[in-house]
């Protein structure tokens, strides 16, 4: 069912739902690689695996996750007694980040790039590339990561908005892709042929479901 | 800079994505005159707004001049998938000392981003795209020829 477009901050980045069914997905295992517990322990994983100098309060994952701070708890303690994550206490905050001793740590950061490093390392990679007004992912890999069944994406899109130097933005190119070890095609229009949207290409992206990264929230963050 | 064009040169031959042949300095230098020509015809396409053929003439150009290098040093790129982006990792492979000419040959290879745009997505080449890629075969043809010959020396 289609309905008005709901932003849901979903820690760094700000997912765009065009559908409301898709806020189920937080409690079902993620479409696009359905091998985790749910959605909210695959986004969690990806957080703190794919970063392992991240530490995070349970608030903060329970933003990430899209889930209530009890919940991310549960999950927290799920993934701490597997070995895969480790906390420490400073003051009355408890700080979890990942366990880099476990054994499964370098295979899952490797599933983890693949399957749900995307929305980190393209944000964080435009981040610092002058000129980018707006980026979103779109295509095939924000359907999956948003909660639709399908087919494994073979690439990830990504539209770029704004005025970035050219070298610049093809340099974060290759770093994402050798990042994360599947083509990232990056498109780049105006701002103005973005307001516009005279193209079906244009058309199409901003009526079916897509990622918008949270940019100046990685630009402050860096 | 990116972990593949880090890799040594005797790694990517390990690794079976190049082949040793024997080193021709006529068809080294060659390649580079065929590559200055390029820089020429790319200019002149520009100039009638053919900003399609201006980009791809000079993106060849900056792939032949890798390829002399490569040559100069023995290698070619295995004939089958990837070789254009096996041929720019082999030319920066030879100038590991050389971070100047080294950034260049990055620089072209980022180039295949425009390339597959174009090709494959039927995306339009901007002007600043065909600038950028007659400013670094450009860049090319002053850095690499000069580390050619002097291998071709020896």
């Amino acid at each position: 069912m289609a309905g008005p477009p709901l932003d849901t901050v979903l820690g760094p980045c700000v997912i765009r739902l065009t559908y409301y069914k898709v806020c189920h997905v937080y409690s079902a295992a993620p479409a696009l690689l359905p091998v985790f517990r749910s959605e909210a322990q695959a986004r969690i994983l990806a957080a703190l695996l794919l970063d392992p100098s991240r530490e995070a309060s349970i608030a903060d994952l329970a933003g990430l996750g899209g889930i209530r701070p009890p919940n991310a708890l549960r999950e927290v303690n799920r993934l701490i007694g597997a070995g895969l994550l480790k906390d420490r206490r400073v003051g009355r905050t408890r700080l979890v980040s990942a366990d880099v001793s476990s054994p499964y740590h370098q295979p899952l950061v490797q599933i983890l790039a693949r399957s749900f490093g995307p929305v980190l390392v393209i944000r964080d990679e435009l981040a610092a590339v002058p000129g980018i007004e707006q980026a979103l992912i779109f295509g095939s890999w924000a359907t999956r990561f948003l909660g639709q069944p399908g087919p494994q994406p073979g690439d990830v899109d990504v539209l770029v908005i704004g005025a970035p130097p050219g070298r610049d933005l093809r340099r974060a190119n290759a770093r994402m892709e050798d990042a994360l070890h599947i083509p990232v095609q990056i498109t780049t229009v105006s701002s103005s042929e973005w307001a516009a949207a005279e193209s079906g290409f244009l058309r199409e992206v901003q009526t079916k479901p897509s990622i918008t990264l949270d940019l100046t929230g990685s630009r402050q963050h860096r | 800079m990116t972990p593949a064009r880090h890799t040594p040169l005797s790694k990517l031959a390990a690794g079976g994505h190049l082949e040793q042949v024997p080193v021709d300095s006529a068809t080294c230098r060659e390649l580079v005159h065929q590559a200055r020509n390029h820089a020429l015809t790319a200019v002149a396409a520009r100039e009638i707004g053919d900003f399609e053929g201006a980009f791809q003439i000079a993106y060849d150009g900056c792939r032949k001049v890798c390829l002399a290098l490569a040559l100069a040093y023995g290698v070619r790129a295995k004939g089958d998938t990837g070789h254009h982006a096996t041929t720019f990792n082999a030319a920066a492979a030879t100038l590991s000392g050389n971070v100047r000419a080294r950034d260049l040959v990055d620089d072209a290879t980022d180039l295949r981003f425009v390339r597959a745009g174009s090709e494959y997505r039927a995306e339009k080449i901007t002007l600043a795209a065909v600038n950028d890629a007659i400013d670094i075969l450009g860049g090319l043809l002053a850095a690499l020829p000069p580390v050619m010959d002097a291998r071709l020396a020896k």
